[in-house]
């Protein structure tokens, strides 16, 4: 085998066995799974209220003579459940991302080995891809097992049967997912090798998290008029949707501005793939995998451009030696 | 010759320490650049708020044709009659969100600093009490998120008085000064809570990540729990303010978790001072609110007090 790729596969699997003893990542993990199986819950208590209140509300209307035939049962998407689950995978997904990142560069400076392990006959870009590819491979299995109890979270608290196209798009969002977490990872070990001190490594990593996935979607929200109202504005004026269209169209300069601030997040990118591929999103509730994958491309491409970015920055910016030894 | 026993020195020390403290915190560049982050979303979310309001304003006379062609009562607009003081909503999701996790990082940044460079070691090897030096540290933090927030009140009234048509009676600066006193007391409870995580954990990572999670877990977990307010969802001032479904699982998590719920009592009380939504009737209300937060202030205070008092004096931190 290559030189390097035993120098690959041996720092990867370093990695995986030091990321295995790390209490940060095992607190994230619990903390990712706990609050995923809360938002699994809560979106499937909430579930059954609107149940009950819709057979109320339908068996009142039939008690006032109303004909059977005019009281269709609204659709049932087992995937919306999953909402407050993306969300949580949008927030902390992220800081998992960071901590390791952080951690991957952060373990050698704190020990003082990064300079050593540089005087070997290593090369900037095996290092790099070492290091990535272990914790990669961590990203995916806790991202797996999130995924794979999220589902099994449908299948026995939503009380849904789930079917192969079901899987197909629970398993299209992992993918999304991990290229997002991937993102967190590749900014918090950029960082964290290159920032003279560590700890404003991890504090700038924090920030950076703070604008992408918090600050920037609420902005956007903020500028969104229906979100300024508990029921939203049009809703609580009984406007119908193409009445709501066609005043909108007065605030085309603002919208664009909002989307503008929203598409400046890699969360919003990410939220918006996810909760058209599981059907969150009503306009893309039941069209085929494909076609919404195809429809929403641009966040893909954004996604994957995120990312590849930061690898990109990772293999070209040459280690300085001096930067890397704590203190 | 054998010298004589010095007692440990408490008087005078807490503003010396203080003092100290809050200069080194001023030359923290990270620190800083968090906290003009905070200072700008403040000074922005007056402007959004007071954009927002007028666009919905702006919807409302666009449909006002719409609705009377209907031939039905044309609905009131849902913002009239709106406090000057509820343009400011966002402010709570920007003190709740960025204050916090301001106050975390300055929490944690006091003890880890002196653990870091290897000063703890030297202060304890001095005749100094130690319930001086924790006390010093404390007020340090306090006068910090002080004087970050007097900075961002002033920059929130100046906003207010340029913003057109929104007139401010005194009783409107005084709910204005009461929120912000509010806020003190609320980010300062954060603030504590990072400061004992520094002076307890060992791995400097696991000191922040520890008040960070308590954060998300109040700020997203609990008003999930509570009232099936989805993560994103919290960040929005009025959506995080709508009432629960109708569920006795609601009926039975809202109140139990209430007493615990300090970003959920900061919103309500805030709310209320900002007059932009009712208070959750699950929520504690204002003076139930206030307690809450008080009484977060000195668990996390005493709880500091303990670990800064118990730490060993040969701690210096390391990253890992």
């Amino acid at each position: 085998m290559n030189e390097s790729l035993i120098q690959i596969r041996a720092l990867a699997w370093k990695e995986i066995a030091d990321v295995r003893r790390t209490k940060l990542l095992l607190m994230v993990t619990v903390f990712m799974l706990a609050a995923s199986f809360v938002s699994l819950l809560v979106a499937a208590v909430a579930l059954k209220a609107d149940v009950v209140s819709y057979n109320g509300a339908r068996e009142l209307l039939l008690s006032l003579g109303k004909p059977p035939d005019a009281l269709a049962p609204p659709a049932f998407m087992p995937l919306k459940l999953l909402r407050g689950f993306v969300e949580y995978i949008e927030i902390i997904g992220a800081v998992l991302g960071i901590v390791l990142g952080h951690r991957a560069a952060a373990s050698e400076r704190g020990r003082n080995t990064l300079p050593l392990l540089l005087t070997r006959p290593l090369s900037n870009m095996t290092f790099i891809v070492g290091k990535c590819l272990g914790n990669f491979i961590a990203i995916s299995g806790v991202l797996f097992l999130t995924f794979a109890l999220g589902a099994l979270g449908l299948v026995a608290i939503g009380g849904v049967a789930l079917s192969a196209d079901d899987l197909a798009r629970i398993g299209a969002t992992f993918v999304a997912a991990s290229l997002y977490v991937g993102f967190f990872f590749s900014l918090g070990f950029l960082l964290a090798l290159h920032m003279r001190r560590s700890v404003h490594a991890v504090l700038l990593a924090f920030g950076l998290w703070l604008v992408f996935v918090l600050v920037t979607p609420q902005i956007g929200d903020t500028l969104d008029p229906d979100n300024q109202v508990g029921a939203g504005v049009f809703r609580t004026l009984s406007i119908a949707k193409p009445q709501e269209k066609e005043i909108m169209k007065s605030f085309k300069t603002s919208e664009t501005l909002r989307d503008s601030v929203e598409q400046s997040s890699p969360a919003k990118h990410f939220e918006r793939l996810s909760f058209a591929v599981l059907g969150i999103k009503d306009t893309y509730a039941n069209q085929p995998l494909a076609t919404v994958v195809q429809d929403r491309s641009g966040d893909v491409f954004w996604l994957l451009g995120l990312f590849g970015s930061l690898l990109a920055a990772l293999a070209i910016f040459p280690l300085n030696v001096n930067h890397l030894k704590e203190n | 010759m054998r010298q004589p026993m010095t007692t440990p020195q408490t008087t005078g020390i807490v503003p010396v320490v203080a003092m100290n403290t809050l200069r080194v915190a001023l030359r923290d560049r990270t620190v800083l650049w968090l906290a003009l982050l905070f200072l700008a979303m403040v000074v922005l979310s007056a402007y959004l708020g007071w954009s927002a309001t007028n666009t919905v304003n702006h919807i409302y006379t666009q449909a006002l044709p719409m609705l009377r062609a209907t031939g039905l009562p044309v609905p009131p607009n849902p913002l009239a009659d709106m406090p000057p003081l509820a343009m400011l909503r966002n402010m709570t999701t920007y003190i709740s969100l960025l204050g916090a996790l301001v106050a975390i990082v300055m929490g944690f940044q006091i003890i880890a600093e002196d653990l870091r460079s290897g000063v703890f070691p030297l202060i304890a090897s001095r005749p100094l009490h130690r319930a001086a030096y924790a006390g010093g540290k404390m007020l340090a933090l306090l006068v910090s998120i002080a004087g970050l927030l007097g900075i961002a009140a002033a920059g929130t009234a100046i906003t207010v008085v340029l913003m057109p048509g929104n007139p401010m009676s005194s009783a409107d600066w005084f709910s204005l000064l009461k929120f912000y006193s509010v806020s003190w007391l609320f980010l300062s409870a954060f603030g504590l809570m990072a400061m004992g995580s520094a002076a307890w954990s060992r791995s400097e990572s696991v000191a922040l990540l520890v008040p960070v999670t308590a954060w998300l877990v109040l700020t997203f977990v609990f008003p999930q729990l509570s009232a099936n307010i989805n993560p994103m969802a919290a960040l929005n001032p009025i959506k995080a303010m709508v009432a629960p479904p109708v569920s006795a699982f609601f009926d039975f998590t809202g109140p139990v978790l209430a007493p615990f719920s300090l970003v959920g009592a900061y919103r309500d009380v805030a709310a209320t001072l900002l007059g932009f939504a009712p208070a959750d009737p699950s929520s504690l209300g204002m003076t139930g609110g206030l307690t809450l937060i008080s009484i977060a202030n000195l668990t996390f205070g005493a709880l500091t007090m303990a670990a800064l008092t118990r730490l060993s004096g040969t701690r210096s931190n390391t990253d890992e």
